[in-house]
């Protein structure tokens, strides 16, 4: 049975606060951060006829993840055509000079992390979901999920100290 | 810096993700209708052609009674009705 519109705000609702945290570690802009968890429900909305509730929060974390990765990933390429230097970040005028500095330093540091290590690591800090979740949802070992937080952990204390 | 520290959205979240799915909706409904447009094209093109081999069946545009699947005389003929409400129908025509 498809999802009812009332159901897709208990979800949005539910998991807005922990999705748009867990968005805004891979994309550091408030707006761009909001507008990926957006795009992601609107996929679920278009394919409400295929969501099943249970395995819900692994496929939306997923869909958050593959659609900011690629934000990136365009942004990027963007960045490279309009003459090889990065692309400033592009801050709202209501973002307050604290909160702009506060992303530029997580940016710094969660970036430094491989792909996979910083999946995890944002995964198991924002979405609820276990080890065992986890496991499914990437396809790896619970083991793996473990080892990965723990080196992410790791090497995030490690950039600290080096400050 | 906390790389864990929480931060909120913007108060109106759901009324702007109701938004955009209006938006949604609506380029949809606007898809659709540009695709029913071709298909009517296509249909009045086919009437067009008399008859299209189409292998051992032939495709014929004819008058046949509607909503129905009718097989006689070696022909099973299906009707379709569009997105616009224009009835078309296929007939595969065994040429034996």
């Amino acid at each position: 049975m498809p999802i009812t519109r009332s159901e897709l705000e208990v979800l949005y609702r539910d998991l807005e606060i922990p999705l748009y945290n867990f968005a805004l570690r891979w994309v550091f802009d408030p707006a761009l951060a909001e507008d990926v968890v957006h795009d992601a429900f609107i996929r679920v909305w278009n394919r409400r006829d295929e969501v099943i509730i249970t395995t819900f929060k692994g496929f939306i974390y997923k869909t958050v993840q593959n659609l900011a990765l690629n934000e990136m990933r365009r942004r990027r390429v963007r960045s490279a055509l309009i003459g090889w230097f990065e692309e400033p970040m592009q801050d709202s005028p209501d973002q307050d000079l604290a909160l702009r500095q506060e992303l530029k330093d997580m940016q710094k540091a969660l970036e430094k992390l491989p792909l996979e290590l910083r999946g995890v690591l944002l995964l198991s800090e924002f979405s609820d979901m276990d080890y065992r979740q986890i496991s499914t949802m990437l396809g790896i070992a619970e083991g793996t999920v473990a080892s990965r937080k723990n080196r992410a952990l790791a090497q995030l204390r490690e950039q600290m100290e080096e400050k | 810096m906390s790389w864990s520290k929480t931060y909120s959205p913007s108060a109106n979240g759901w009324t702007k993700l109701q938004a955009r799915i209006a938006q949604e909706v609506l380029r949809q409904s606007r898809e659709l209708r540009l695709y029913a447009a071709v298909a009517s094209v296509l249909v009045v093109a086919l009437g067009l052609v008399n008859t299209i081999d189409f292998g051992g069946a032939k495709l014929l545009p004819e008058p046949l009674p509607a909503n129905q699947v009718v097989i006689e005389s070696g022909r099973a003929v299906e009707m379709k009705t569009n997105a616009t409400g224009v009835h078309y129908y296929w007939v595969f025509q065994n040429q034996n």
